[in-house]
């Protein structure tokens, strides 16, 4: 095959360098093991969401049902959710961790995370959902305001916003020392 | 006395923040800048505390690629069932920033910022599904006949115009089409799909089931037989009707924890008249694994293999054989203070050969080669919390003696519900084995000796863009660019007839989009484009088309859309769609007239599972051409059909 006579501006000089700038960076990846902190903080909320609300009895079947949190889709926490429960436990019983592959495992949740991953069949998550004691939780927007129950928004810092109504047609009791601190709205829900 | 909870956790958590106190004293200070609280210390805090915590990053969710700082459009799930399309490129009329236009009942142009042939072939468009490149690399084109997937399994098409070759390589010159499928475990049991009317007959049917431990597998079948299009004077004379059977499935399975696979794969054969000629036939497969690794905070790592296949019988008077290698890995990775930097690599190999060809040749007819890639994607946040820069850029030796180097920069801001983004990029379309070796006659001695010299075509494009969430109610997106085209294809009309880059271009344009949920149920979406496109031939050169050959685009269009849930179980959908006129640069020249037309759907859950459906696609006239010259134009007629989905 002929070889084009027209090179790109850019040769193999460049390519070195890439390379270089590539490694560079590689080595400063390993040095730093620092992990941010957006997702840490929302998995410590997630835990802490397991003392400040309370469920009805018919969410546990037997008296040794761990309580579970679910992500539902791409899981943002890495290790820090599995971290933060290991060897606690809620209301005595055993806390559990659960990636949920389809809304039916989802379904066996006492608090589900909704991953943004999922943002285009919300809608269709939070209608499964509508009814049983699950705690939903998301941080893609207007969460609350598509019948989710606790949003977080995140800017500077993490904030909570709490759908009072969907949370009460479910069955749960959120603790009054949580409302105080959340953006709490009242929200239709979702036809 | 019993504790209520909510006191029994602030109890704890005194305990805790002592502790607290204790090891932020006794360990020193981290090598990063800002000290970061592991998630055992942040456990210690109270609700409060924790609610004052500064977040670090905002950038390590999963990013919704709707969310991204670029001109994306996210056309999700339901697209295919909400319009009633049946093929992949009638779903993308979705996205507000392509151009898509019918050519034949099998083939159709789709294009973003302009430069489509006169017989719709877009060079400089990549279309990947499931990241599987579509592309021909004999032809510089994406033959829709061959490019489709099983349209109700589909999660998400993302569809981005512009340039990003530094992200996916060359040929990502005017935007990138990327379709992904469900994973299995979210298609579990039985869907049947029935569709029949006028012009179009399919039939689509998917069994997903799990398996083992934790994984799930579909399988499906498609029979799809359209109806002829009509001839330019808009008579029946059954010139090109299309016949395709294709059949596929997909298996996932492992755990996020400690990485998941999944194994693809998909035959496809068909047919096509070619009145008065002999029918055509083309038919495709691929098989494909990937692997993606255990996840952990801030990073990941996927691996994919594929081999794909594709052969196209023209008339017997052109054989198109692809065979294709590939292979391609990415990694992730979190650095300090926010960084991000994304990097991988791709190797393809290439058999390709054009065989019994009447009247030329391409050589050499069979050929071997390897393309080679690796690229690198570094992101840091700015001083400024709100601001992010990425810098990438994409090295690839093509295989056919150049080597591309394709960089990008591209400046974002993000406030809470808007963001707004600059980006300059260099990108470039390779060569094609036909741009090289094209030949005729059939049999020395030639008069058109291919394009020895031929070598890439060049982009510098410039793209400003916001996009924004005003109210609950209300989004929208807004971008301008500018576009410099350097050295397109042109063709020599002097003996020796040779392909050359004699050919340069701008286009400059607007893209724009809203959506409106006008009350509950009621949705509406408005969008398109406005562009200006320019082509001339650079001093001294020539070119037998006159610099005109990719001018086959409107110079705007309007689409106008509503959804509206009449009740419970009824919806309707309507677009209207405004394309300006498309010039026609060979097969007789002239104008396709810029046209209006109406697509309508009534879907009615008739019972849980149940799905009866009601389509109208190009309902206000009897006919009408969307591209190509007067003389081999083809006329898409207005087409109905009614569509039962059952599910179980």
């Amino acid at each position: 095959m002929t070889t084009g006579a027209h090179l790109p501006a850019f040769g193999w000089s460049s390519l070195r360098a890439a390379g270089a700038a590539l490694a560079a960076l590689l080595l400063a990846a390993a040095a730093v093991g620092q992990p941010s902190r957006e997702y840490d903080l929302k998995a410590v909320f997630l835990y802490n969401f397991a003392t400040f609300v309370d469920w009805p009895e018919s969410a546990f079947p037997g008296p040794d049902t761990p309580f579970v949190i679910g992500v539902l889709g791409d899981d943002p926490f890495g290790a820090a959710l599995d971290e933060i429960v290991a060897g606690e436990r809620v209301k005595n019983r055993p806390l559990a961790v659960r990636r949920c592959r389809d809304l039916a495992e989802a379904r066996a949740c006492h608090i589900l995370f909704i991953s943004a991953s999922e943002r285009d069949r919300l809608r269709e998550v939070l209608r499964d959902m509508a009814g049983r004691p699950i705690l939903t939780v998301a941080d893609v927007p207007r969460f609350v305001e598509s019948g989710g129950m606790i949003g977080f928004s995140t800017g500077a810092r993490v904030q909570l916003h709490v759908n009072a109504g969907a949370v009460r047609n479910s069955g749960l009791t959120i603790s009054s020392k949580l409302l105080r601190v959340a953006v709490v709205r009242e929200v239709a829900a979702t036809p | 006395m019993k504790l209520s909870p909510a006191a029994s956790w602030t109890f704890r958590s005194v305990c805790r923040r002592r502790l607290v106190a204790f090891f932020a004293l006794a360990v020193p200070a981290s090598a990063s800048a800002q000290a970061v609280l592991t998630p055992a210390q942040l456990k210690g805090l109270s609700v409060e505390q924790l609610l004052e915590q500064e977040v670090l990053s905002v950038s390590r969710r999963p990013e919704a690629l709707g969310e991204a700082a670029s001109n994306l459009y996210f056309l999700n799930a339901g697209a295919g069932r909400l319009t009633g399309a049946l093929s992949l490129p009638e779903a993308l009329r979705l996205a507000t920033n392509l151009f898509v236009a019918q050519s034949s009942s099998h083939h159709w142009g789709v294009t973003a910022r302009g430069f489509l042939r006169t017989n719709a072939h877009s060079s400089k468009l990549l279309v990947l599904i499931d990241g599987r490149s579509t592309y021909s690399p004999l032809f510089s084109n994406v033959f829709w006949d061959t490019t489709d997937t099983f349209l109700p399994d589909v999660e998400a098409i993302e569809v981005m115009s512009g340039p990003s070759g530094a992200n996916w390589g060359a040929n990502t010159v005017n935007g990138i089409i990327n379709v992904r499928s469900k994973p299995a475990h979210d298609t579990l049991g039985s869907l049947l799909h029935v569709t029949g009317g006028s012009e179009v007959w399919q039939v689509a049917a998917r069994q997903g089931v799990r398996f083992g431990k934790d994984g799930a597998v579909r399988f499906y079948l498609t029979r799809t037989e359209r109806e002829p299009t009509l001839s330019p004077q808009g008579t029946e004379d059954n010139a090109d009707g299309w016949h395709a059977t294709m059949g596929g499935f997909r298996a996932d399975w492992g755990a996020p924890a400690g990485g998941r696979f999944v194994l693809q794969g998909e035959g496809l054969v068909g047919s096509f008249d070619t009145r008065p000629l002999p029918r055509a036939e083309h038919d495709a497969g691929h098989a494909m694994l990937t692997w993606h690794g255990p996840e952990r905070s801030g990073a990941h790592t996927w691996g994919r293999l594929y081999y794909d296949y594709s052969r196209r019988n023209i008339n017997d008077a052109l054989l198109q054989t692809t065979h294709t290698v590939d292979f391609e890995f990415q990694n992730g990775m979190e650095l300090a203070g926010g960084q991000r930097l994304l990097w991988g690599g791709n190797f393809r190999r290439i058999r390709d050969s054009a065989e019994d060809t009447v009247g030329f040749v391409i050589l050499p007819e069979k050929l071997w080669y390897n393309v080679l890639s690796g690229f690198a994607q570094y992101e840091l946040p700015l001083p400024d919390d709100a601001w992010r820069a990425t810098l990438g850029a994409r090295v690839e030796d093509t295989g056919l003696g150049d080597v591309e180097f394709q960089p990008t920069v591209r400046l974002a801001w993000r406030g809470e519900d808007r963001t707004a983004w600059f980006s300059a990029a260099r990108a470039t379309r390779t060569p094609s084995r036909l741009d090289r070796g094209f030949h005729a006659p059939a049999a020395p001695p030639y008069f058109v000796t291919g394009g020895p010299d031929f070598g890439s075509e060049e982009l510098y494009a410039f793209e400003l863009g916001c996009r924004a969430q005003p109210r609950t109610n209300v989004s929208c997106s807004l971008t301008a660019y500018l576009h410099e085209y350097d050295s397109l294809r042109s063709v020599d009309p002097v003996p020796p007839i040779n392909i050359e880059n004699d050919v340069e271009g701008r286009s400059y344009g607007i893209e724009a989009q809203f959506d409106w949920q006008i009350r509950t149920g009621v949705r509406a979406r408005f969008g398109g484009f406005w562009m200006q496109q320019e082509t001339w031939i650079e001093p001294g050169g020539t070119d037998s088309e006159g610099a005109m050959g990719e001018s086959s685009v409107p110079d705007h269009q309007v689409f106008a859309r509503v959804m509206y849930d009449m009740d419970e179980r009824t919806q309707l959908w309507l677009g209207l769609r405004r394309i300006g006129e498309v010039p026609a640069a060979a097969n007789g020249g002239g104008v396709v007239p810029a046209y209006t037309e109406l697509d309508a759907q009534v879907t009615w859950q008739a019972r849980p599972g149940l799905e009866l459906a009601l389509v109208g696609r190009n309902l206000l006239d009897r006919s009408h051409p969307e591209i190509g010259g007067l003389n081999t134009r083809r006329e898409i007629p207005r087409s109905i059909y009614a569509r039962v989905r059952w599910r179980h």
